[in-house]
């Protein structure tokens, strides 16, 4: 019956109440939004790599050197020497490496230029490797295995024919035109920044930049397959993932990396740099979330004033209610259901919220950011956060419904 | 403990005496003896300041005596707690006010349930009683889900008859009822509201300043008479 008379009483008063309900919609729609993208981009972040146990690159950020050999995010300064890639890995402690080589696109996705040992070696999530959904790993030259994502964003199939482009840009007017690349193996999805990845040959990415120099094109001959094969090795990598023999070894031949006399070089622990990025991460996450809390508590301080407010009408309504035998504190629990409902009406709302702008916004964060996320969002931090919100409202509320109570104890009949 | 036991009085005072807290000790009301019969349909008349809000508000249970004697239906509500004299007066005791007699935002149905959830009446019997009411007070059945704004005054004030009557109370207490009524419309809802509560077997204390219509009631009781303290002070 309380709960008729609340919705009723809320209903006679839309307006008041539909606002009411849209600002904490919104609010609570930031609040688990944060919560969600935190708790997804942790996810995401943490099974894009394992069973890697160095990267190494050119001296540079160890941020930005995970950023961009793991999550194919910003760009190589500088690259590594073919010869100082040869001498690591012939290293004792080295039992394989994958060479990578980034800087080309195709419509947006990054390519990067590796061996088979990519195929053999490259762990993701729970040590998973990379299975073929179809076809196979590169074997002849100008052959292309692409990521899930872009073979359905884009529709490619085994023996599609395709063009690289020089640089990043989605829309770049370099195109590596005289050199098609054939599609030979379409890799199961991950979830990782593999699905968005076209992965060739690191010889064939060499040959395409053979005739260019400082990005520009300096003599234009169609390519052959067999002038490839008279090709020497490749003049350098972006960056190399390592895995040891012996875990033990891994920080002896880290120094030994960081000590490398030919050219500058680090070797980062990934485990230690995804750390680092997730705190760096977490101290936005974290601030977002404060922002957010409070706008959240001035917004159930809205909807207290708002009962409040309505309550100066409602001293008639109060008198009745009391007359008919209704207790004080009942007065104060159908203060407190109003309130309740409200939240609960901005909680579904904010859910509603969420689940759309997941959909919404998921592939464009995925293809821009790298950033997979689940549309799972019943999860423990979003039903702590509720709880909070459904929490602080109770307090809140306390505020009119205890003016009610008191209205309550001194209304009955009245003076004329 | 409740229960109102049969052959008593519906009201009888006894030294009853009334200050608001923090008034300085001013007295409102100070009735040496005053006593209602069972049936008995009073006409309680007396200018504003004489008492007479305070009076049914003690008689309601929503104010409590603080010395002397105040009995209901036989029930000492002075020595009742806030929570007895609200469930009390729920069963026992129906009102009607001058107007605001319906929670504006339930259809006319669910204030009559709400009253019967209120006073222990179960749906079946709220629903019954108010088929009869609605009969004898000549209201049209499809008035029950109608909200009460989109009522007439005089439709309104009908329905809080039989709003007041849901639970079959033993006292009515109607404050100033047809106040928001033009005089036609008075007659005959005086005519009703005797008509009814004689039916019913209910005690009528009839409040107002109107003292015409006072000539259709058995008793006739000016609260100077009783109270000792009444025109003294505004209440």
């Amino acid at each position: 019956m309380l709960i008729k008379i609340a919705l009723h009483s809320l209903a006679s008063r839309r307006t008041t109440a539909l606002i009411t309900v849209f600002s904490i919609a919104i609010c609570l729609f930031v609040l688990l939004g944060i919560g969600h993208i935190r708790q997804e981009a942790k996810h995401s972040f943490s099974q894009a790599v394992s069973g890697v146990d160095l990267i190494v690159g050119p001296r540079t950020g160890q941020l930005n050197l995970l950023l961009y050999s793991v999550f194919r995010l910003g760009g190589a300064t500088n690259n590594i020497d073919w010869h100082s890639y040869q001498t690591l890995a012939k290293k004792p402690d080295v039992a394989w490496t994958i060479p990578l080589s980034l800087g080309d696109s195709h419509r947006g996705y990054p390519v990067l230029g590796t061996t088979d040992a990519y195929f053999q070696h490259f762990r993701y999530g729970a040590q998973q490797s990379l299975g073929f959904a179809e076809g196979a790993p590169f074997e002849q030259p100008f052959d292309v295995v692409i990521g899930a994502e872009i073979a359905s964003q884009l529709d490619y199939r085994i023996g599609e024919s395709l063009v690289l482009a020089h640089g990043m840009a989605a829309t770049s007017f370099s195109l590596h035109r005289d050199s098609p690349f054939q599609v030979t193996g379409i890799l199961k999805p991950t979830g990782t920044p593999v699905d968005r990845t076209l992965h060739i040959n690191l010889k064939d990415l060499d040959s395409i930049h053979r005739d260019w120099q400082s990005g520009t094109r300096v003599t234009a001959h169609q390519h052959t397959a067999t002038e490839r094969q008279q090709d020497l090795e490749p003049e350098s990598v972006t960056a190399i993932l390592i895995g040891v023999k012996n875990r033990l070894s891994t920080f002896h031949l880290q120094r030994e990396i960081n000590r490398y006399p030919d050219e500058p070089l680090m070797a980062i622990l990934p485990g230690v740099a995804l750390s680092e990025l997730w705190q760096l991460m977490s101290w936005v996450e974290k601030t977002l979330s404060f922002i957010a809390l409070l706008v959240l508590f001035a917004s159930l301080l809205g909807l207290a004033t708002m009962l409040l407010s309505t309550l100066q009408q409602r001293q008639r309504e109060i008198a009745l209610l009391r007359i008919l035998g209704l207790r004080p504190l009942t007065l104060l629990m159908l203060l407190e259901l109003e309130a309740l409902l409200l939240v609960a009406a901005g909680s579904i709302a904010a859910i509603g919220l969420l689940k759309g702008a997941l959909t919404v916004a998921g592939p464009m964060l995925s293809e821009q950011y790298g950033l997979f996320l689940g549309d799972q969002i019943f999860t423990v931090t979003t039903m702590n956060a509720l709880g909070l919100a459904f929490g602080t409202t109770f307090v809140i509320a306390l505020i009119p419904a205890i003016s009610a109570y008191r209205w309550g104890l001194h209304s009955g009949l009245e003076n004329h | 403990m409740q229960s109102p036991t049969p052959q008593s009085h519906a009201v009888s005072i006894d030294q009853l005496t009334f200050q608001y807290p923090g008034s300085g000790r001013t007295t409102v009301l100070d009735i040496p003896h005053w006593q209602i019969e069972r049936g008995e349909q009073v006409f309680l008349k007396g200018p504003s300041g004489s008492g007479k809000t305070t009076l049914l508000n003690l008689l309601a249970g929503t104010l409590r005596a603080r010395s002397g004697t105040l009995q209901v239906l036989g029930v000492n509500l002075a020595q009742r707690s806030a929570r007895q004299r609200d469930h009390f007066r729920a069963a026992h005791i129906g009102v009607v006010f001058q107007q605001f007699n319906l929670i504006p935002y339930l259809s006319v149905r669910d204030n009559l349930l709400l009253a019967a959830k209120l006073g222990g009446t179960t749906t079946a019997t709220a629903l019954e009683r108010s088929a009869l009411l609605f009969d004898t007070l000549k209201l049209d059945e499809q008035l029950l889900s109608e909200h009460p704004t989109q009522l007439s005054a005089g439709q309104q004030q009908r329905a809080a008859i039989v709003r007041a009557l849901v639970n079959a109370p033993e006292i009515l207490i109607a404050d100033e009822p047809t106040s928001a009524l033009d005089s036609q419309l008075r007659d005959s809802f005086v005519q009703h509201l005797l008509a009814l509560t004689r039916e019913w077997q209910s005690t009528l204390i009839f409040v107002s300043h109107d003292d015409s219509l006072g000539r259709q009631f058995q008793r006739v009781t000016a609260l100077a008479e009783i109270n000792r303290h009444g025109d003294r002070h505004a209440d």
